[in-house]
Parts: C-alpha cells; structure tokens; sequence
C-alpha cells in the first residue's frame, strides 16, 4: 500500500467518526428536549415526581454519572418546580398556612436524610421505599 | 396538629435528602393519612421542594456536580411543558387527579423494582468480580 493511500483512507476515517459524532451530538440533544418536555409536564401535572424520572433520564441516556445526574436533576427541577408553583397559585389551591410547617419538616428531613446517606446506602431502604410507593399506589386507587 | 404536619415533612424529606423522590412520598402521605385534597397537596409538595433545591444546588455548584449544558437542554421546553401541565391540573376534578396520581405511583414504583433488581445484579457481577481477581491474586502469588 502507498504512503497516500493510507494517508486517504486515514482521512475518510477521520470523517466516518465526525459525522458520526455530529449525529450523536444532534440525537442526543433532541432527546434531552424532550426528556426536558416529558419531565416538565410530569411535574407540573402531579406536582413533584420529575426528579424519579430526570435522574435515570440523565443515567441511562445520557451517560452522566450518579452524582452528577442527582445534582443536574436538581438544577433542572428548581425552574420547573418555581414556575408550577405560580400556576398553582393562581389555582388557588394553595395552603401557605400547612405549606410553612411542611417545609420546616422537609428542610430538617433533608438534612439528616443527607446525613443518613454518608452512613449508610443500602439496597434495604430502597426496597422499602418501593413497597410503600406501591401500597400508597393502590390505596389511592381504591 | 402542626407538629404531625411537621412530622409528615420530616419523613419525606429524609427520603429526599438520600436522593429518592421525597416529593412522591410526601403527596400520598398528606392525601391518605390528613385527608387534604390533592391539588393542595401538590401546591405544597412544590413549595416545600424549592428552599431545599436551592441549598442543595449551592453545594452542589460549589463541588462543580452540575452539567450546566444538558440541564438547559432538559430546561427549555420543561418550563413550557410544566406550565401546561399546572394549567391542565387546575381544570381537572381532584378525584381524577388523584386517581391518575395513583396510577402514575404504580409506574413510579415498578421502575424502582427494575432498579432494584439492576443495582443488586450489578452487586452480585462484582462480587464474582472480586472473587476471580482474589483467585488470581493468589495463583500468581504462588507462581512468583
């Protein structure tokens, strides 16, 4: 084989693995649109769960790491949550009155439920979580 | 009253800080256990998300954890999608709400099955994992 021959077929690999790149770049980014949407919608209709769905969004599909994809999932719901909740205020189905000792209960929660995770991460406590989420689930349904 | 109420909140934000959905906790506990309608207790989920959101973020900005890039992307037409959403939530009855919201629980909770199940496979293969490279570990040893 020639020296050119190589350096051709070098190059046209070269513009194999851009475009290849180009069109992964371009596929991915009209997925995260619309995991974006799917999310969004989830969370202004129910209000609150698009944190469950944006975390393995961003795990499985876009091939973020867990620490990473818990903190982007945050920075992602702050906006949509802020915004839903404006909706909901003019709603009217807002009780600022149970809102206020709620939220002192779920600041003290988060913080020794982030303590809790340095001690311990098991299997266990999602298992637990799963079951009541499907006991509350079919209560509801009842 | 208003010590169960924090006791409610206390709960679910446990579950919150260790990363799972504390919000999905908090809307079937308010409904089952205090009778409050589902829309208010959506409106306060929503609430008592934001100031936690914003501390969390602080830290977790300060140790660079944010892909600043994908979360705009994911961002743009969240806001939008979430506005209608909250608008269509307003014209709906609370029964069929809440009813929806129990199917979406189901859903919820047969994906945190399949995680489960993915986490403690991935478990087992690195169990296997450490077992082989110990083998090994002793078999050139004894080489050497």
């Amino acid at each position: 084989m020639t020296n050119s021959n190589k350096i051709l077929i070098k190059k046209t690999n070269l513009i194999k693995i851009k475009t290849q790149k180009c069109n992964n770049k371009k596929s991915e980014c009209f997925l995260k649109l619309m995991l974006g949407a799917l999310i969004g919608f989830i969370n202004g209709f129910w209000g609150g769960g698009g944190g469950m769905i944006c975390v393995p969004a961003l795990t499985f599909c876009c091939a973020k790491k867990d620490k990473v994809a818990h903190a982007t999932a945050l920075f992602v719901m702050l906006p949509i949550s802020i915004v839903s909740f404006i909706v909901y205020c003019f709603g009217k189905s807002i009780d600022l009155n149970l809102s206020i000792f709620i939220t002192i209960g779920f600041i003290i929660g988060g913080i020794v439920g982030a303590l809790l995770l340095k001690i311990m991460k098991s299997v266990w406590v999602e298992i637990i979580f799963c079951l009541v989420i499907f006991a509350c689930g079919i209560r509801m349904l009842i | 009253m208003f010590l169960l109420y924090i006791l409610a909140g206390v709960i679910s934000g446990i579950i919150a800080g260790m990363g799972m959905g504390g919000g999905t906790l908090l809307i079937p506990i308010l409904t089952i256990f205090y009778g409050i309608a589902q829309k208010t207790a959506q409106g306060v989920n929503l609430l008592a998300f934001i100031p936690m959101a914003i501390v969390a973020l602080i830290i977790h900005f300060k140790n660079k954890l944010v892909d600043v890039k994908s979360g705009l992307q994911l961002i743009i037409f969240g806001v939008v999608f979430s506005i209608g959403g909250a608008i269509l939530a307003n014209y709906i009855s609370n029964g069929l709400l809440r009813t929806l919201f129990s199917i979406f629980l189901l859903f919820i909770g047969f994906f945190q099955l399949l995680h489960i199940i993915h986490s403690i496979y991935l478990m087992k293969i690195n169990k296997n994992k450490n077992d082989v490279l110990k083998y090994y570990s002793i078999k050139y040893s004894n080489i050497e």
